[in-house]
């Protein structure tokens, strides 16, 4: 029944270049890096991309178009996911054992937008809600005991705002996008990240310095129509 | 009115005590950290590793002497008990001097479970079982070494200029005082001592690791030698009149730095500091602290509570097991 709904919707796919404020994870990574340096591994993280790549789905759930000066207003829902992944190889040289420690950081945002396409003579304008939906994976695998369990999964869910500019050509839509959407309270088990001065994320509880993974939304989409009316 | 005041007031102090906790940064597995091992309620005067098993805890405390593997439990119930010796032979025995009666001296044997109670002719500042046999005990009074066999003849072996700070004795008998100024060492059982080390600054503290490099911690410079002839200086990056405690591990030693609400420990080992305080937590009225340690398992007491009082109001352990991973 859903399938059928939303087969029945005007599709709209393309793709989507955005600006991710990693900024935080990324110094965390940093001082982790220089932690471990200090203390005699070898070894080095990746770190997060700025610029990441997006898929976007849309469907048109209503149209209002004047035939005569071809202004119009659309309104779509839709979606799209983020993906990021950051390797670290530890290795350190004891007087008689070697320890080595790999470890992974991944997270995965997707996130649901609903977008309003006002046309007015040639220019278009648009503004949208986004709800963004993050998930940040911390696994860490070594061959002596850890301090800690892993893998870890945070969950965290935010709110975002934008606006922008579009221009429609035949069936193809490309807009420039300017907003900023935020994630807060990764959390798990009542716990939830949280940064402190130096810059270093903590799992804590009942704190209020969350870390915030800032989409800020300076994105370039391209759509394509599917069965453009 | 006054009540009112002064119970204003109370309740002002109560709630500036504040439990600090340095937490391990997520994904931060490159290192070793501290672990919460108890907590009793009281103060604890001393913290004495067993000579016999490096596991083995015993902690002097306002009421009782624990005995602490990987857990606490109380051994002896005896009230303000000062600084406590283990044997370095079976049967395992203890020996202890009470606060209030320091001409006392108190063996404990603890695989048998006797106590002993003896009458000094002195009141030792410091006190020793022999690493050669179980009958020899050493003992320093404010300046003089005592030598006994069995304690009932007291000898005494050498004089000193200034008073003892330090008395250590290693597992190859090998003796180590330590004034204010100067570091003495026999290697031949306290017959004769020769000065290793002596400054115009006073000493703040000395250890000695066991592989028998001596450490001396100035204000702002440490000293090492392996073999009392070239001292290598190293510079302190924190101010070591705020060195609260220090215990020897197999190469280096392990410091506890406390000024105002910061409390870290840190770890000099291959001629660098290296900082590592994750895992501890702490109230901002600690008073105490005493780490004690002989190889790769250190014991860390922090006292805390108000400082009108005597005595402190409770006391927190933390353990670290100094394995070949960093620090």
């Amino acid at each position: 029944m859903i399938v059928y709904i939303l087969l029945s919707l005007n599709l709209n796919i393309g793709a989507e270049i955005r600006n991710i404020g990693i900024k935080d994870f990324n110094k965390h990574l940093d001082l982790l890096e220089r932690r471990a340096k200090t203390l005699g591994w070898i070894g080095s993280f990746g770190r997060f991309r700025s610029y990441n790549f997006s898929p976007i789905f849309l469907f048109k759930i209503y149209e209002v178009n004047d035939i005569e000066t071809k202004n119009y207003i659309k309104f779509l829902i839709g979606g799209g996911f983020l993906f990021d992944r950051v390797k670290g190889n530890f290795y350190y040289k004891g007087e008689e054992n070697s320890f080595e420690i790999k470890q992974r950081w991944e997270y995965f945002i997707f996130f649901l937008n609903s977008l309003s396409y006002i046309k007015i003579k040639k220019i278009g304008f648009l503004i949208g809600y986004e709800f963004p939906f993050a998930n940040l994976k911390v696994d860490i695998k070594s061959n002596f005991k850890l301090n800690e369990e892993y893998p870890k999964n945070y969950k965290g869910g935010g709110l975002g705002f934008f606006t922008g500019i579009f221009k429609d050509f035949k069936n193809f839509n490309i807009s420039f996008l300017f907003g900023e959407s935020k994630i807060l309270n990764f959390g798990r088990n009542g716990k939830f990240l949280l940064k402190d001065e130096e810059g270093y994320i903590y799992e804590r509880k009942n704190e209020y310095k969350f870390v915030r993974l800032k989409t800020l939304t300076v994105s370039f989409r391209i759509i394509y129509s599917l069965n453009r009316n | 009115m006054i009540n009112k005041i002064l119970l204003i007031l109370f309740i002002t102090f109560i709630s500036c005590v504040r439990e600090i906790t340095n937490f391990l940064p997520l994904g931060n597995e490159f290192e070793e950290i501290w672990k919460n091992v108890g907590e009793i309620s009281g103060d604890v005067f001393y913290v004495a590793n067993s000579k016999l098993n490096e596991e083995v805890f015993y902690i002097s405390s306002t009421s009782k002497i624990y005995k602490f593997k990987n857990d606490l439990f109380p051994i002896l119930d005896i009230s303000y008990c000062g600084q406590i010796s283990s044997s370095f032979h079976y049967p395992e025995k203890i020996m202890f001097n009470e606060i209030s009666r320091d001409s006392f001296i108190f063996i404990f044997n603890v695989d048998e479970n006797k106590l002993k109670e003896i009458k000094l002719p002195f009141s030792p500042s410091f006190f020793s079982f022999s690493p050669f046999d179980s009958l020899t005990f050493y003992f320093i009074e404010n300046k003089i070494l005592i030598k006994s066999y069995n304690l009932i003849e007291f000898d005494t072996i050498y004089f000193f200029p200034s008073r003892c700070k330090n008395f250590i004795l290693t597992k190859s008998g090998k003796i180590f005082v330590v004034t204010d100024h100067e570091i003495f060492y026999s290697d031949n059982q306290g017959i004769s001592f020769y000065p290793i080390f002596s400054s115009q600054m006073s000493i703040i503290f000395a250890t000695v690791d066991e592989e028998e490099n001596v450490y001396v911690i100035f204000r702002d410079k440490v000293f090492k030698s392996k073999d009392f002839i070239l001292w290598e200086e190293v510079p302190l990056s924190f101010d070591g009149r705020y060195v609260r405690s220090i215990t020897c591990i197999k190469r280096g030693f392990i410091c506890a730095y406390f000024i105002d609400e910061e409390l870290k420990t840190y770890k000099f080992t291959q001629d660098k500091f290296i900082e590592f305080s994750y895992g501890l937590f702490y109230r901002t009225d600690t008073r105490e602290i005493i780490l004690s340690g002989n190889g790769s398992n250190i014991l860390m007491a922090i006292s805390y509570g108000d400082g009108e009082w005597d005595y402190a109001e409770g006391t927190l352990f933390f353990y670290f097991k100094d394995t070949e991973l960093p620090p």
